[in-house]
């Protein structure tokens, strides 16, 4: 019993010596969450470090999680959530009224409004107030295997879904018992990819419309999404595509030929040692459809959590994003010096985003990254991925997307019609105008 | 032996001194559990009836709605479908194999204990390695279990992402990662018994086989009632295992209620007041289920 | 019980070598059985162990690779520490899991032993409502939780993270169990002796159920060790951040770093399993200093 007593007492000893005290003393603490774990969290990570050794007026506390959601759900009522955030500019709706307002940053700091390309700055205004800052636009891209292609003779990747499927039958060819390879590698589970490849097939958003007019479901009776489910359905019976959740391993390990993914695989990849290369996705005709973003926008952004002195701080970091410099070649893993670039430069070319910011879109190394130039969409494009802008419940359309492709994909008719499709969707339209009706009610 | 003391009358003052002493007894946990689980689940019923997203101000009474409208769910109906065929498979599984597994390896000798320890290592692994590590081991074309199997001759054993066998991956990782507490919790209870019961049964001429029912089995009982009624409490709420290796997938096969609830409140707008709704027909489901088993027990046990 | 003496000798006097190696024969299929469950069991850990030692492109590489061709480890172990600060979260780690384990085995036990050794009255509803706490998925709790942490203000500090979490129904009903498996007449001995029921619960009782003592000791460590969403959302500050959610920062939502993960994953479980095999030990300490064997 004394025993037990004198534990619990030094136990409570060890919990008041532990300090919970800022990191470091005398600065402003920035408390700052997102969700880029993963294979580019780490740059995020470094280049952060860089911030906090910089000058010695700001911390940025990052936190990069996979609860990410569940922490900010659950801080922001009682504001005691991270006073800056990257979140996707879709979600602004969801945490309406717990969003501070960035308008004050072009006067606080050395940025300027007109140096963002507008079709994006605009995406994060609301009700006249800035809510956002384009941190990245998170493209989908081909990535193909170049060695895959050379062995199966292909000598350029394809510029249409044909030519894919085409390319796709040869590569897959080269399949060994020991070690299966497959020509295309779609995720069918994974809504991003399957949706940049219906919008390039020249489907509209899933749901069209506004606000004012009222919305409506766009499944039934739209042509170019019926080819493109059916252009996906015949790769996976034709054996083409594997059945797997996980392909950006398949990818890393030299067993896909083709894919549609975003910037966040290129550094797996580059760390994998594969000969790959990236360019635009095909088109169904192999015309431009340059206006069609293939991505959504993330943004900083603030929270009501952040105080006076806390926003004044996190906009000191925001302006070092763009206008700072960025990392030495030792520091990073790709073993490229972005040392003369902006912190915004070195991740949006290093990592392949798009770029907002016009005066990184000016640079000659962003210019010399081909495939950055050859996404960048005209200024009226739509920059939207699956919804039609200000839809509510962009997250619930979007996972009824990865319902029915996947379903329809595993578990559809063999040799489908475009009837086929229809009567397919159905069900899914359903959904999505229930959802309609439930929210604009 | 015990019939003596069974009969003994105890005193009314006696009787009431030891009701307040098991008050006092409880107080400290019952205390801690209704302010830190009771009220919050008060709180989760209040929920319920609202339309609500994040902003607790801008919550709407909805009355009954949520309720009404999860029964018309069609993949909520689906998912309660989902999480009624995982329990049924891996609770019955995981009692035989406990059960089994810890009579084998009750004894304190040395290869027991490697035993054991060896049984153990998938508790002491995260859920969140656990999903990864066997994500990639099931790993239709670079996953080595899928390798061997078709070094076996198995022609399909992508196993992983087939709508029809998926599930039963995940019954498997869960019994895998779980059934070491299993096996310890009986193995403990075993050797709880003190030796003096097995003694008296000896004197009294019982053999091996006795002994594992007269005294064995009875002393571990409890323990047996407390797995099952754990077992499928925490099956009904299956989550982790399955959120970090199938994602709820492939076509929403192994979707259980708590991976749609969890989707519900965290991915989706306005929905924290409906997911929480789901939560309480979950909720009353279990409570149903218990009560039922904990009556049972009662009947079988003699406090 | 000097019977227990008796027994005793069984183990330690050595039969004719004949007979043992016809006993050890018998065995053998047992014990090959036994290995081979043992094996298929480890599979996929020993697999996620070598990952620790491979480079991402090894882990990957197909047909599987079993050893790497050079030792990968320290290049992988360095980098997790450039990542996360793994020896201030291990620290953080083991703070809540004592910090909650302590207390928990105290006030869990006397709760369970109450239940299993007292008749009073509504003890049925109070044990159903106990294990009604259990029945509803944390997920759907933690914002009106999290509220009233906060408002008692401990939000970010190590009570916040430990006091909700010290009793719990789990326990109080595996002590009940393991209570209720002792035969009954030990109190009515203990009372004619003399001694309080608070004693009785610690001098007689709780000494009989070490297995069970230290299985919740280990468990309930293990839980905090692994514990994601809790100490996530209650202590969100990157100081007090706990080693599970250090690790979950390597397993992004599409892109995973294998090796590293698997290195800090390996290298995580390490003190868990030490503790285990340590504990093991006291299965049979246990026993010996209450007169009890298996």
């Amino acid at each position: 019993m004394k025993k037990l007593v004198a534990l619990i007492l030094s136990v409570a000893m060890l919990l008041s010596l532990v300090s919970v005290a800022g990191a470091e003393g005398g600065k402003t603490t920035v408390v700052f969450w997102n969700s880029w774990t993963g294979g580019d969290g780490e740059a995020l990570q470094a280049l952060v470090d860089k911030f906090n050794a910089s000058q010695d007026e700001v911390f940025v506390d990052m936190t990069r999680t996979t609860s990410f959601g569940d922490m900010l759900q659950t801080a922001l009522p009682t504001n005691e959530a991270a006073d800056l955030i990257l979140l996707n500019v879709n979600d602004m709706n969801r945490y309406d009224g717990y969003l501070r307002p960035l308008t004050t940053i072009f006067d606080n700091t050395a940025l300027k409004a007109e140096d963002f390309s507008p079709a994006y700055l605009n995406m994060a205004y609301k009700d006249g107030q800035l809510y956002g800052i384009p941190f990245q636009i998170s493209t989908y891209m081909m990535y193909y295997n170049k060695d895959l292609l050379a062995a199966a003779g292909i000598a350029e990747p394809p510029t249409t879904f044909e030519g894919w499927t085409e390319a796709a039958e040869k590569i897959s060819a080269l399949s060994t018992a020991d070690k299966p390879i497959y020509g295309s590698g779609l995720f069918y589970c994974y809504n991003g990819q399957n949706q940049s490849v219906i919008q390039r097939f020249g489907t509209d958003y899933l749901i069209v419309g506004d606000a004012e007019n009222g919305f409506k479901a766009n499944l039934l009776g739209n042509e170019a999404l019926a080819s493109a489910l059916i252009w996906m359905k015949n790769l996976y019976d034709n054996g083409y595509n594997p059945k797997e959740r996980d392909i950006d391993s398949m990818m890393a390990a030299g067993q896909i030929g083709l894919m549609t993914n975003g910037g966040w695989l290129k550094g797996t990849l580059d760390a994998s040692g594969i000969n790959y290369g990236i360019t635009r996705l095909p088109t169904a005709k192999g015309d431009d459809l340059a206006d069609w973003a293939l991505g959504d926008l993330n943004c900083f952004m603030m929270t009501t959590s952040a105080s006076d002195e806390t926003a004044a701080a996190a906009e000191k970091f925001i302006e070092w994003w763009f206008t700072g410099s960025g990392l030495e070649a030792q520091e990073v893993t790709q073993n490229v010096d972005y040392s003369g670039m902006t912190p915004n430069a070195e991740w949006s070319i290093s990592m392949c985003y798009l770029n907002a910011y016009l005066p990184t879109v000016a640079s000659p190394e962003y210019q010399a990254e081909q495939i950055l130039v050859d996404l960048t969409p005209s200024e009226t494009a739509q920059v939207q991925m699956f919804t039609a802008p200000g839809t509510l419940f962009f997250s619930d359309a979007a996972s009824v997307q990865a319902d029915f492709v996947e379903n329809w994909v595993f578990n559809g008719p063999a040799n489908p019609t475009y009837d086929d499709v229809q009567s397919f969707l159905e069900e899914y339209q359903a959904d999505l105008e229930d959802y309609i009706a439930e929210y604009y009610n | 032996m015990t019939a003596a003391v069974k009969k003994r009358r105890r005193s009314r003052s006696f009787e009431r001194k030891l009701e307040r002493t098991a008050y006092v007894f409880i107080a400290p946990a019952a205390i801690l559990l209704i302010i830190f689980c009771i009220v919050p689940m008060l709180g989760s019923v209040y929920v319920s009836m609202q339309k609500m997203g994040v902003d607790l101000s801008k919550a709407e009474y909805v009355g009954l709605d949520n309720y009404t409208k999860a029964l018309a769910d069609r993949r909520f109906i689906q998912s309660i479908g989902i999480t009624l065929r995982y329990t049924a498979i891996e609770v019955p599984l995981q009692m035989v194999i406990g059960v089994v597994l810890s009579a084998l390896l009750a004894k304190n000798t040395l290869i027991n204990r490697i035993m054991r320890s060896i049984y153990f290592l998938p508790v002491v692994a995260s859920a969140v390695t656990v999903g990864v590590t066997w994500q990639l081991v099931m790993h239709s074309n670079i996953g080595i279990f899928t390798y061997w199997l078709k070094q076996l001759g198995v022609t399909d054993p992508n196993w992983l992402n087939n709508t029809g066998t998926a599930l039963y991956v995940v019954v498997f990782v869960a019994i895998w990662k779980t059934f070491g507490i299993s096996a310890i919790i009986l193995v403990s209870a075993i050797q709880n018994v003190p030796d003096s019961l097995f003694e008296a049964a000896a004197i009294d001429g019982a053999g091996k086989i006795r002994q594992f029912f007269s005294v064995t089995l009875p002393s571990v009982m409890p323990s047996f009632w407390f797995l099952l009624m754990t077992r499928i409490i925490g099956s009904l709420q299956m989550f982790d295992i399955v959120y970090t290796m199938t994602g709820g997938g492939p076509s929403r096969s192994t979707t259980t209620m708590v991976v749609y609830i969890y989707d519900q409140a965290f991915n989706s707008m306005n929905k924290t007041g409906y997911a929480t709704a789901m939560s309480e027909f979950l909720f009353v489901f279990i409570m149903f289920i218990t009560i039922i088993m904990y009556t049972i027990m009662n009947k079988t046990s003699d406090y | 019980m000097d019977t227990v003496m008796n027994k005793v000798p069984a183990v330690g006097r050595k039969a004719p070598l004949k007979v043992r190696a016809i006993r050890l024969l018998k065995y053998l299929p047992i014990f090959i059985l036994l290995l081979f469950f043992a094996f298929l069991l480890m599979a996929p850990l020993i697999w996620m162990c070598l990952g620790a030692f491979k480079s991402d492109p090894e882990v990957l590489s197909y047909p599987p690779r079993y050893f790497p061709p050079a030792n990968h480890f320290l290049e992988n172990w360095a980098n997790v520490n450039k990542q996360i600060d793994f020896m201030h979260m291990t620290f953080n780690t083991i703070v809540y899991a004592v910090g909650t384990t302590i207390p928990a085995l105290f006030v869990n036990a006397l709760a369970g032993y109450a239940f299993a050794r007292f008749r009073f009255r509504g003890k049925n509803v109070l044990f159903l409502l106990f294990l009604a706490t259990m029945m509803i998925p944390f997920q759907v709790v933690m914002v009106p939780l999290y509220l009233e942490v906060y408002y008692i203000g401990w939000l970010n500090s190590f009570w916040g993270l430990i006091i909700p979490k010290i009793a719990s129904a789990y326990w109080v009903f595996l002590c009940r169990s393991a209570f209720e498996g002792l035969p009954k007449d030990l109190e009515d001995a203990a009372r004619i002796d003399g001694l309080n029921e608070f004693g009785i619960f610690v001098r007689i009782m709780l000494p009989l159920v070490v297995p069970t003592m230290i299985t919740v000791t280990l468990l309930s460590i293990n839980n905090c060790w692994n514990d994601l969403l809790w100490p996530m959302i209650m202590a969100s500050k990157s100081s007090m951040r706990t080693l599970s959610n250090g690790l979950a920062i390597f397993i992004g939502n599409r892109t995973d770093n294998y090796s590293l993960a698997f290195t800090a994953a390996t290298v995580s479980m390490l003190p868990m399993l030490i503790l285990y095999i340590f504990g093991q030990k006291y299965f049979v300490a246990g026993q010996a200093t209450s007169g009890i064997k298996g």
